[in-house]
């Protein structure tokens, strides 16, 4: 027998009582391997399991209850006994009551099954973005330093600054300054410059005789030891280092020492050879100290492979230069955030703080690092978890009212069980049995279907939800729908089994044959429930079509230029040989030359950043007559650049060949920076600082979908190189394959410069949406289920009054009313409830519209098309889920109905 | 439909199984399955649950393991049947060739020879 089999079934050996567990378990494991053995050639393993754990079940039932020779009974009376064997009893019953309707309670399975598992797929996203511990020693004692802006008093959220750009990279002489003065409330302080802001921590390694670029980091020595993280071999940089005068060691993440050292444990202490950016280039050796545990992350969503050690004494304590990305510190022990928060800010960020008016300044902030990488998608998470409950909300409401039409269709079968004497309690507590029986089956089958499902679902949050990936079938999520499962029972299950049987029992036994109508208040409870899923569905539908109009808008947002099928390569040209200009422009010229030579390739430009990534440079401009900088998004381009991303040109002229590098320095203005530097005025032909405008070209919208273009201008890469390089590329027909060639001709210009991050720019656009259009879709989908559920629940509760009225609908075709008149009559039944649930639901989404502004784009939140739509969707919905039904009312025939059932 | 007094289908098997000889649970599993062409399995918390009630109910007894026996491990407990248990399990099969013999009546199976 397997292994597994064996745990289990000892596991459900509990069950029996201990004594005999003591004296019969051997045996009964016998006779247990034997049938399994048995009964798994004939029917599989699965079934055989189940029968035989179900067996254990049924065995221990048997052993616990009956028994005692008869005569000889012990005394019973006693309470738990009862209600162990009414237990059974009732489980038995149910059991045999699903069995009769199996196509009812399957329905209502999947509705539990469908909503929770929903539910449960959210709460794995959130327990492993929110709630699983960052992976650092105490890390609520972890805080994130920045040099933050002044959050803009009125924030349009997204159209404004991204909460990640209010937090700044700082300098030298903040981070001593930072050091020095929060001894009071941190332990310590460690300074750290990353890749993604600084060409100083990007490293070119050579792995398999291809150069790569390396996501790096420089960190004071003090970083690891902060943090509370510790290698998993070697070891991480200690305060030591800074004593021994460090030199040139990294600590690698894991995965690097996958990738590129095949995880082999020698790896310590071995030289490589590293290509560091801009401070110092060329390949020097460095000594690897240490390899990260694989659960260490700093970064999010891409990890960090190489950190080297930055010595404090190498910090310029007057250093002005932004070069690292913030700060972390450790707080003392018992001081709480806010304290810190407060006492950090009163710390000076810039040397000269006092030249910038008070509003502007910029000033120290101090943040719990989860926080800071929480930092872009908490208000997703939100939405997320919101939608989730609504769900549940109405997941529970469509079993309560099932479970309530069944329990009227069963009055009959009730009474005759009270005639019999069971007692008011104890029916209910059959209903309740019932209803907790198929609560259980529903959570357990839910939880089983996210589960099965979570590599999906995972597969498809963008990466933009940081650790994500650590989402997993874990306690927290067996807890989560261990919860799930007590409140779907309390709300499906109590009203259904507390108003389904009453006191009047005896009255329906001879109101049965009877009745011409039932009781109005059992139909008030059903209708009342309809109406709160409407109330549900509604603000659910209106969210969604927030959402999904946003969505549609930014899809449509002009970018000022055209990103189909445009293929970009990235390179930064690190090494010392690229320290001239003239080297740059050959490598430009020789590159350029081989790209345009690749069948396939229609056109080709360079850029130093691809729209929506890559470094964006913030410069001035000055106007000869007047001091004043004007300050825009600066990008160096060759001439065929704005050929390739069809920028338009609006008034003067494009880079040409008369602009050569010897030539006047040209300048090509954006629409919007030309008319912020000279108003009305043409700008063709004025000279600046810098040079001459040329030209003027459309506005370009390079930072993000949702933000309003920058003013920019434009330089030419042959009278103003620099080291970073984005070569776009337009190919004839279609994109494919043209990735490899490309990165062929950089390797044939020069071998050691790695091609980075070949991708098109329709690609990166729709990347940094990717975000959206989870939420998006999830809230859409989760809006659909709701409106179905809505829609089932009228089906059955139409249906069962068309059941229960028909005496009275046959009373009145005997009478001559038209059958069109008794439908509309039904139909209005269910459609007032759904009315008052669609007027609450709309005032409560014209409410909870406000909480939607931050994920809206290019629509107002009061748009009453939207709540319009949106309720008209679920009225149109519930018209047909109540016609529908109700048409049966159109076929009756009165005769045999008023002569009797 | 059953008559009241018949005997539950497994009860039945394991009076037959324990009719010739005294058996432990596992001999009864087999010997019910072999005799059914695997129709009945009797898994342990079936065997078990019915054979505390037939005791209680004096059909069958705990009784000794024989003096030959030898087993793996342990001492299996032994089940033998009672008087009364010989008597409802020779009930039991009447009542079912009665049935039999309306089947036969009925020409819906051969009388055998």
């Amino acid at each position: 027998m397997a292994r597994l089999d064996r745990a289990l079934y000892r596991l459900f050996l509990r069950l029996y009582p201990a004594d005999f567990r003591r004296t019969h378990a051997q045996e009964l494991e016998q006779i247990y391997a034997w049938c399994m053995t048995t009964s798994r050639q004939r029917r599989g393993l699965v079934p055989a399991r189940v029968r035989g754990l179900a067996d254990a079940v049924r065995g221990a039932i048997a052993l616990r209850t009956g028994g005692a020779p008869p005569g000889n009974e012990p005394p019973r009376s006693s309470r738990i006994h009862r209600l162990a064997s009414s237990l059974t009893q009732d489980t038995r019953f149910a059991l045999r009551t699903f069995r009769r309707s199996p196509l009812f309670f399957a329905g209502l399975l999947v509705v539990l099954a469908l909503g929770i598992g929903a539910n449960a797929a959210v709460f794995s996203l959130v327990q492993a973005v929110l709630l699983e511990p960052l992976p650092y020693g105490e890390p609520d004692r972890v805080m994130r330093l920045w040099r933050a802006h002044p959050e803009p008093a009125s924030t349009v959220p997204l159209q404004a600054r991204p909460p990640s750009l209010i937090r700044q990279g700082t300098t030298g002489f903040s981070l001593w300054t930072w050091r020095d003065q929060s001894r009071a409330f941190l332990e310590d302080v460690a300074g750290v410059t990353l890749w993604d802001g600084n060409l100083a921590a990007q490293f070119d390694m050579t792995i398999d005789e291809r150069a790569e670029r390396l996501r790096g980091a420089l960190v004071t020595p003090n970083f690891f030891t902060l943090l509370g993280v510790d290698a998993q071999a070697g070891r991480v940089f200690t305060p030591a280092d800074e004593a021994a005068g460090a030199g040139d060691l990294v600590v690698i993440s894991n995965g690097l020492w996958r990738r590129a050292f095949g995880g082999d444990p020698g790896v310590i202490g071995r030289t490589v050879s590293l290509v560091r950016g801009r401070a110092d280039r060329g390949a020097r050796p460095h000594t690897i100290v240490g390899v990260l545990p694989a659960a260490f992350r700093f970064t999010y969503p891409l990890t960090t492979d190489v950190w080297a050690i930055r010595p404090w004494a190498d910090i310029s304590r007057t250093g002005s230069a932004i070069e690292f990305n913030g700060a972390v510190g450790r707080l003392r022990p018992g001081v709480t955030v806010e304290q810190a928060a407060a006492a950090f800010r009163s710390i000076p960020v810039l040397q000269n703080a006092d030249r910038v008016a008070p509003a502007d300044r910029d000033y120290s902030r101090l943040e719990p690092i989860r926080d800071a990488v929480l930092l872009d998608v908490r208000p997703s998470l939100w939405l997320l978890g919101s939608v989730a409950a609504l769900l549940l909300v109405i997941t529970c409401a469509t079993v309560a009212n099932a479970l309530l039409v069944r329990v009227a269709e069963r009055q009959r079968e009730l009474a005759v069980r009270a005639s019999l004497g069971a007692g008011l309690g104890r029916l209910r507590r059959q209903l309740l049995t019932e209803g907790v029986l198929l609560s259980l089956v529903g959570t357990l089958t839910g939880t089983a279907l996210a589960a099965a499902a979570l590599p999906v679902f995972r597969a498809f949050v963008p990466p933009t939800f940081p650790r994500a990936d650590g989402m997993a079938v874990n306690g927290w999520l067996l807890a989560f729908g261990g919860a799930i499962a007590a409140t779907v029972t309390t709300l499906a299950t109590a009203l259904p089994a507390l108003r389904g049987p009453r006191a009047d029992l005896m009255d329906r036994i001879r109101q049965a044959a009877m009745a011409t109508t039932t009781s109005r208040e059992g139909r008030r409870w059903r209708l009342g429930l309809v109406a709160a899923q409407a109330v549900v569905a509604t603000s659910l539908l209106i969210g969604a079509t927030f959402l999904l109009a946003s969505f549609w808008r930014l899809g449509r947002v002009d970018l000022g230029y055209d990103p189909q099928d445009v293929v970009t390569v990235e390179m930064r040209l690190l090494d010392r040989r690229y320290r001239s200009r003239d080297a740059i422009r050959d490598f430009e010229q020789a590159l350029l030359a081989r790209v345009r030579a690749i069948p396939g390739v229609a056109d080709a430009g360079l850029t130093t950043a691809v729209p929506f990534r890559g470094v964006d440079f913030v410069r001035g401009l000055q106007r000869t007559d007047n001091p004043k900088l004007y300050f825009g998004n600066s990008r160096t381009v060759d001439a065929g650049y704005f050929a390739v991303m069809r920028i338009p040109v609006l008034r003067g002229r494009l880079f040409g060949p008369e602009d050569t590098a010897t030539s006047e320095p040209a300048i090509i203005l954006s629409e919007s920076f030309a008319r912020m530097m000279f108003g009305a005025e043409d700008a063709v032909g004025r000279v600046v600082d810098d040079g001459r405008i040329v030209g003027v070209v459309g506005d370009v919208r390079y930072a993000g979908l949702a933000r309003t273009p920058e003013p920019a201008f434009y330089t030419l890469a042959s009278q103003n190189p620099v080291e970073l390089i984005c070569l776009v590329v337009r190919p004839a027909s279609d994109a494919a394959g043209l990735g490899d060639a490309l990165r062929r001709a950089v390797h044939d210009v020069d071998p050691s410069i790695p091609a980075m991050d070949v991708t098109t720019i329709d690609r990166i656009i729709e990347d940094s949406v990717a975000d959206r259009r989870f939420y998006t879709t999830t809230t859409t989908t989760f809006a659909g289920l709701a409106l179905v559920l809505t829609a089932a629940g009228l089906i059955v509760v139409i249906s069962r009054s068309v059941v229960e009225r028909r005496r009275e609908m046959a009373i009145r075709t005997a009478l001559g009313a038209g059958s069109g008149r008794l439908v509309r009559l039904v139909a209005a039944q269910g459609l007032l409830p759904v009315m008052a649930g669609t007027a609450m639901g709309l005032a409560g989404a014209v409410l909870g519209a406000r909480l939607l502004e931050p994920f809206l784009f290019g629509i107002s939140p009061r748009a009453p098309v939207v709540f319009v739509a949106g309720a008209g969707v679920v009225l149109v919905v519930a018209t047909v889920a109540c016609v529908l039904p109700a048409r049966r009312l159109a076929t009756i025939a009165p005769a045999p109905i008023l002569r009797g059932d | 439909m059953t008559a009241p007094d018949a005997l539950p289908a497994h009860w039945f098997q394991i009076l037959l199984a324990l009719a010739d000889e005294p058996r432990h649970g596992l001999g009864i599993t087999k010997e019910v399955y072999a005799r059914t062409d695997g129709r009945m399995q009797l898994w342990p918390g079936m065997l078990y649950g019915a054979l505390k009630k037939m005791t209680a109910q004096g059909l069958v007894n705990e009784t000794d393991a024989p003096a030959d026996f030898e087993s793996g491990g342990g001492r299996p407990r032994f089940y033998r049947i009672t008087a009364a248990g010989r008597r409802a399990c020779a009930d039991e099969a009447e009542r079912m060739a009665r049935f039999v013999e309306a089947a036969r009546d009925k020409k819906l199976i051969r009388r055998r020879t």
